[in-house]
């Protein structure tokens, strides 16, 4: 490799881990406590609740409804989602169907006999740490921001592989230069550990820039491809709870038309994930590929007449497997360990990333021919 | 003097550990069980080899 070369890659690799390198340590640290994001909620929170007839007949979406608006006279429904691990069912209320999140009142309830769950107390902490991950505290432009910081990592990434070469041109690989001094030993520690992580990281940040464009995807989703379904529903009023079809019966027609489909979230009409005159009932698959590919379809709330139902688009689809693939709880406990521990490595290549940029004395290519004689009369 | 290595050289262990993650990462979201202890081994590799390399190829 030339050295003019050389000089130019090493521009761009250190233009494009400099900028982003403080944003993606915070993004590792705090990736490290949501790995067991699902471990540290259940020890901090036992969940001791136990259903009042287990095992038994579950009672249908109506009277749970019922339950939940008598619960909260006179407001409205806007969700409905089901617990995986246990038969409980949770309604989110509202004074209107388009209240604000700070309006909405979210209850439990044991779907055997229709009595309220206790919430899940506590979990602050983690949700300070996942906004912190996710946008800072800052919403959409915060994201956006990430996003772009893992963009310019992926370009780190592929100009760290291309100096890779010229470094190594004379070591074998995985060779550790610990009695040298400090700067050849953490050269070595950040060649060795950035290329084998190189795969998994690559992953994660595409994933994670994925996941940040999330709010954008979703409203191309919504805009484009259910637009059609929704036709000439836009204006009209919402139905009030009296007016509604039985939801149940709305459910059990939707089920039909998606076999093999497991239900999860129920959206009321008037609200975000919904028309003015649809309830919105997402379905997603049964195996852990298809489990995270959501199908939505939408039922005229009044009538309980199935309107439609519809894949998602490949984009969404990109968007749902990038979570799993980004936070890596797809494949039990030793997967989120070797998580940890690829973090836990990525963490000390920007470390000593940071350590090689501030202990710089001469130009790569100076440095690449120097490291080289050294080899050569060593050898 | 050290013999200049080939690219080919130079990459055939990264590469091989690339491609080996990428088949984990991917084994794990077709299936339960097998396909999570395939995963499981195939991710583990870069850290093996990382826990090899600090202990046996120190110079």
């Amino acid at each position: 490799m030339k050295p003019a070369t050389i000089r130019l890659w090493s521009a761009i690799h250190k233009w494009t881990s400099l900028i982003p390198t403080l944003f993606l340590l915070m993004l590792c640290i705090t990736g490290l406590p949501l790995i067991f994001h699902d471990e540290i909620d259940d020890a901090l929170n036992p969940d001791e609740w136990q259903a009042a007839n287990p095992g038994g007949p579950l009672l249908d979406l109506d009277t749970i409804l019922d339950r939940a608006l008598a619960n909260r006279p006179g407001e409205v429904p806007l969700y409905m989602s089901f617990d995986i691990d246990r038969p409980v069912i949770n309604v989110t209320t509202g004074p209107t169907p388009d209240a604000p999140g700070t309006q909405m009142h979210f209850a439990s309830f044991d779907a055997t006999s229709g009595d309220l769950v206790p919430p899940k107390s506590g979990g602050a902490f983690m949700e300070v740490i996942l906004q912190l991950h996710t946008d800072m505290f800052l919403g959409l432009p915060g994201m956006l921001f990430l996003g772009a910081m893992g963009a310019l990592m992926i370009v780190a990434i592929i100009s760290g592989v291309v100096l890779y070469t010229p470094f190594m041109r004379k070591l074998g690989f995985g060779t550790v230069r610990a009695s040298r001094k400090p700067r050849i030993k953490w050269l070595d520690y950040h060649n060795l550990l950035g290329i084998v992580t190189v795969a998994w990281l690559t992953v994660v940040g595409l994933t994670g820039v994925i996941n940040t464009l999330e709010a954008p995807i979703i409203d191309t989703w919504k805009y484009n491809e259910l637009a059609d379904l929704t036709a000439g529903y836009e204006e009209g009023t919402v139905p009030t709870p009296a007016e509604m079809a039985s939801l149940d019966a709305a459910v059990r027609d939707a089920q039909d038309a998606a076999p093999g489909m497991q239900l999860q979230f129920v959206a009321f009409p008037g609200g975000d994930f919904s028309t003015s005159q649809h309830f919105a009932v997402f379905f997603h698959g049964d195996t852990p590929l298809t489990e995270q590919i959501i199908t939505p379809a939408l039922i005229d709330a009044r009538t309980g007449a199935l309107a439609g139902i519809r894949p998602m688009p490949w984009y969404a689809k990109a968007l749902s497997l990038s979570r799993p693939l980004h936070f890596g709880d797809y494949g039990g406990l030793p997967l989120k360990i070797l998580w940890f521990v690829l973090d836990v490595m990525t963490i000390i290549v920007l470390g000593s990333g940071i350590y090689l940029w501030l202990t710089r004395r001469k130009s790569v290519p100076a440095e690449v021919k120097e490291l080289r004689e050294i080899e050569g009369k060593t050898a | 003097m050290r013999k200049r290595l080939s690219l080919r050289a130079i990459f055939a262990i990264p590469l091989f550990i690339a491609v080996t993650s990428l088949i984990g990462l991917v084994t794990a979201l077709v299936g339960n069980d097998l396909w999570d202890a395939l995963s499981w081994l195939t991710l583990g590799l870069p850290v093996a080899i990382t826990i090899w390399a600090l202990m046996k190829r120190r110079v």
